[in-house]
């Protein structure tokens, strides 16, 4: 080790310069390693937070697709579902629904001009997703955490009465901080919805007429599993009045959700359940993150190709320097094998150099990328609110740090070959004749 | 860097300045393939928008977020200047054919006059004859927003659908909300259209057409609300074609983007300009995120050309010596350097571009399925490729730099004994 040490201190500002570089390829590899890691290990993350264990879509629909028609029959699957396999403990339908919101300032300017024409200009009805689930079915699922009110009253979903959809409208509604400061509501306000939209002031007053009250009875944290801005939840038949789908022989829910009892394999309840539910496609969630992973490949390629430029580059940075260092220590060398050293103990100084070159990039490098990932994180984070604390776009796990370990490793490896294939080749002779 | 001569004064080889030669390429590849793969990428988007045959897109809030489709179609088309008005519908619907297997996918639903209109130059990819979907207009399934016209229960579907399925012309298939017979309806197959492929829309790859009103009905967007009377006629957007050469004047699509604004004040209307605009701008800062990522091999292949030079200068230290003490002057050793580095710099650039164009073919050809797609998109522009060679070259002369320094500043009895 001494002669490498050797070698690098006479050549302080060279063997600075290329541990820098080293340092960069090796901080922008392990970057993109832990935004990889990141970004695999915190959809699974989500996906174990979530609480879902399967999932259940129209048959043949293929996630990680969002549009596929929805499933009949809602409530009944919710009951014949854990019914039918012991292994579920809950299988909740979800019925996803754009909607327009309004509040009662605007339903009171509407109503006190003739066409809309004392509305304040930018005052619209404001847009969001909707979720109508039964409450009682999400047992096991991540659903929003309340800040404000107490949520849903009544147990189950009362308006949907056994498939005949008379039962009482409960006209009850839990909406998002976002939505909620866009509509300036607070628990027990009054806000309409409605699916129909409106194309100007004009039509405001029209739209009222059409649309559903709710009154507020509970306000939540923004919902990681669906990032919207705004985000309203309903009783199922509820929401199921307002798209259209609310009769027997519709029942409609986008998705069905599915929390397995503690130790229950997804892949056994996934094959019950299609044979005795040919009528739903049930995917796990494994085959929901493999579908993401194949949908992302396209990026991995790419940031692939950029950390593999990196340390191409670097990797050739190494070998001149090396080969550089042999030169400048030709004399020297050629002593050593003059009084016996073998070829494989000048090749080990040379190894050891770039080791040490490499040793010293990945000081470099490391604290770097962790850097960069936290800043990244940052940026990324803002644009995603209620994240489940632990969450991150960008992960430094052991694993990254021994990739980055093996790949300075191989670097020093690699870069040392034609430097040892030099200093083993000297002419011992005719290095010591010269003066 | 205080680098000295290597011992007994041996100049160091070629391999150095080689493997700087091929540092730089390596460094100069990657950008070539990222902006060449994204500027191609972005180009067949911008050229698919500018292909199409309308000028002006409205759009509403969320999904089906335009309400009274129909009327506003009449709306729109009583400004002058405008020639077709095309709503458009996509849902997720079910199909089964004569196998009986249910096959979730997207219907789009149009009128189809107005749709085939407003396709623009695509339209000869995706039909072979104008969409026959019974009434062109849609108006008489409609009939005022009643539905209760005589249906044309007339469906397309996709070429790709059609082999997969076996279904042919004349063929009925049955189309559902969801996958039972609920709310099913017997449809005929009355044509095929082309798939037109895009990376980043689903536009043209829809599973089957069919006329918006049957569509709106079978999805429960015809008529809804707590009152059974309510009319919805929903779609997601609206395209508007100009006729003649109001199509191509930007003062004529501002004048009736202006009156589609004044009626539908709460919609979003923008012209196909704005939208290759951001497009565009889009463009623009993935190239600059492609330049950052690419900077990282540049920055070091800048560092590894400098040390290369500077140890040239140092084995040439009694040649540099002897020619200043003759009197030569400093600008010519200078002109040495740099035209050195100018020459390990553009062999870099060169091959970096060569290797660049290399790697997106082999791409095209061996990477995953969105890769070769990708990659089969990429322009290489000759600007931008000489742009990326003169930076190259520019590098090169700044690393010169320290070297011309230098060679200039060495003592000169030291470096004549």
């Amino acid at each position: 080790m001494r002669f490498a040490w050797d070698a690098l201190r006479r050549r302080p500002a060279r063997s600075t310069v290329t541990a820098l570089g080293i340092g960069l390829a090796v901080a922008l590899v392990v970057l993109l390693l832990a935004v990889g890691s990141g970004i695999s290990s915190s959809a699974g993350y989500l996906a174990s937070q979530s609480g879902v264990d399967l999932i259940g879509v129209s048959p043949g629909a293929a996630p990680p697709s969002t549009q596929f028609p929805p499933i009949a029959g809602a409530h009944p699957l919710a009951q014949e579902i854990p019914r039918a396999d012991s292994s579920v403990e809950s299988a909740s339908p979800w019925l996803l629904a754009s909607l327009l919101f309004g509040n009662s300032s605007l339903w009171s300017h509407a109503n006190q001009s003739a066409g809309g024409q004392d509305i304040p200009s930018g005052w619209s009805p404001s847009p969001g997703t909707s979720i109508g689930w039964i409450p009682s079915a999400n047992a096991g699922i991540t659903t929003p955490l309340l800040v404000n009110g107490t949520g849903f009253t009544y147990p189950g979903d009362p308006h949907y009465a056994n498939g005949s959809y008379d039962g009482p409208f409960t006209h009850e509604i839990v909406i998002d901080q976002g939505l909620a400061t866009a509509l300036g509501v607070t628990v027990g306000g009054l806000l309409w919805a409605s699916p129909r939209s409106v194309a100007g002031p004009g039509e405001i007053e029209g739209w009222y007429a059409n649309a559903t009250a709710f009154r507020v009875v509970g306000i939540s944290e923004p919902y990681y599993l669906i990032p919207t801005a705004s985000l309203a939840m309903f009783y199922l038949s509820e929401l199921q009045s307002l798209t259209g789908s609310a009769s027997a022989g519709a029942d409609y829910a986008s998705l069905i959700l599915i929390h397995l009892v503690p130790g229950a394999s997804a892949g056994a309840a996934q094959s019950f359940l299609q044979g005795r539910f040919p009528g739903i496609g049930f995917f796990t969630l494994t085959d929901i993150l493999g579908a993401i992973q194949n949908e992302i490949n396209l990026y991995s390629v790419f940031g692939e190709l950029v950390g593999a430029t990196g340390l191409v580059v670097a990797t050739l940075f190494t070998t001149t320097v090396l080969l550089m260092s042999v030169d400048d220590r030709r004399k020297e060398i050629a002593i050593l094998r003059a009084i016996g050293y073998p070829r494989a103990t000048v090749a080990g100084y040379v190894v050891e150099e770039s080791l040490l070159l490499a040793a010293f990039g990945l000081a470099i490098g490391l604290p770097l990328a962790f850097l960069m990932g936290v800043g990244l994180n940052r940026f990324l984070s803002g644009f995603l609110s209620g994240l489940p604390s632990g969450f991150a776009f960008v992960r430094f796990d052991p694993s990254v740090a021994a990739s980055g370990l093996v790949i300075v490793f191989v670097l020093g490896l690699v870069g040392s070959i034609a430097p040892i294939l030099r200093a083993s080749w000297i002419p011992v002779s005719e290095e010591l004749r010269t003066p | 860097m205080s680098e000295r001569p290597p011992p007994g004064g041996r100049k160091p080889g070629s391999l150095p300045g080689l493997l700087a030669v091929v540092a730089m390429a390596a460094a100069i590849t990657l950008p070539v393939v990222l902006l060449s793969v994204g500027g191609g990428v972005s180009s067949h988007e911008i050229a698919r928008l500018q292909a199409s045959g309308y000028q002006i897109v409205v759009s509403g809030p969320g999904t089906a977020g335009i309400d009274l489709a129909h009327q506003r179609v009449v709306q729109i088309g009583a400004i002058p200047g405008v020639g077709a008005v095309s709503p458009t519908l996509t849902m997720p619907i079910d199909l089964r054919g004569p196998g009986g297997r249910w096959v979730p996918l997207l219907a789009e639903g149009i009128i189809p006059s107005a749709y085939y209109a407003t396709l623009g130059s695509t339209a000869s990819q995706v039909f072979s004859a104008p969409p026959n979907l019974g009434d062109p207009t849609d108006m008489i399934h409609y009939q005022n927003g009643s539905y209760e016209g005589p249906v044309s229960p007339d469906v397309l579907i996709n070429t790709t659908l059609a082999q997969d399925d076996h279904l042919t012309v004349g063929d009925s298939v049955t189309l559902a909300p969801a996958a039972n017979d609920s709310g099913a309806v017997t449809y005929t197959v009355t044509g095929t259209f082309n798939v037109v492929s895009s990376l980043f829309s689903t536009s043209g790859n829809y599973g089957i057409f069919l006329p918006l009103s049957n569509l709106q009905v079978l999805t429960g967007l015809a008529r809804t609300g707590p009152g059974a009377g309510t009319l919805l006629d929903a779609a997601d957007s609206i395209h508007v074609g100009l006729t003649g050469t109001a199509s191509t004047s930007p003062t004529q699509i501002d004048r009736v983007e202006a009156a589609i604004h004044a009626l539908m004040p709460y919609y979003g209307v923008s012209t196909l300009s704005q939208e290759a605009s951001q497009l565009e701008g889009a463009a623009s800062i993935l190239n600059g995120f492609y330049l950052v990522l690419s900077s990282v091999g540049l920055a070091i292949g800048f560092v590894f050309l400098t040390l290369v030079l500077v140890r040239r200068v140092e084995a040439e230290r009694r040649e540099i010596g002897i020619r200043r003490a003759l009197g030569l002057p400093a600008r010519s050793i200078a002109a040495t350097i740099v035209a050195r580095a100018v020459v390990l710099g553009g062999m870099g650039a060169l091959l970096g571009v060569a290797s660049g164009v290399v790697t997106v073919t082999l791409l095209a050809r061996v990477g995953s399925a969105p890769v070769q797609a990708a990659s089969r998109l990429a322009l290489f522009e000759p600007m931008q490729l000489i742009a990326l060679a003169l930076g190259a070259l520019a590098l090169a002369g700044l690393a010169s730099a320290v070297a011309v320094r230098r060679a200039l500043r060495l003592p000169l009895p030291e470096a004549l004994r």
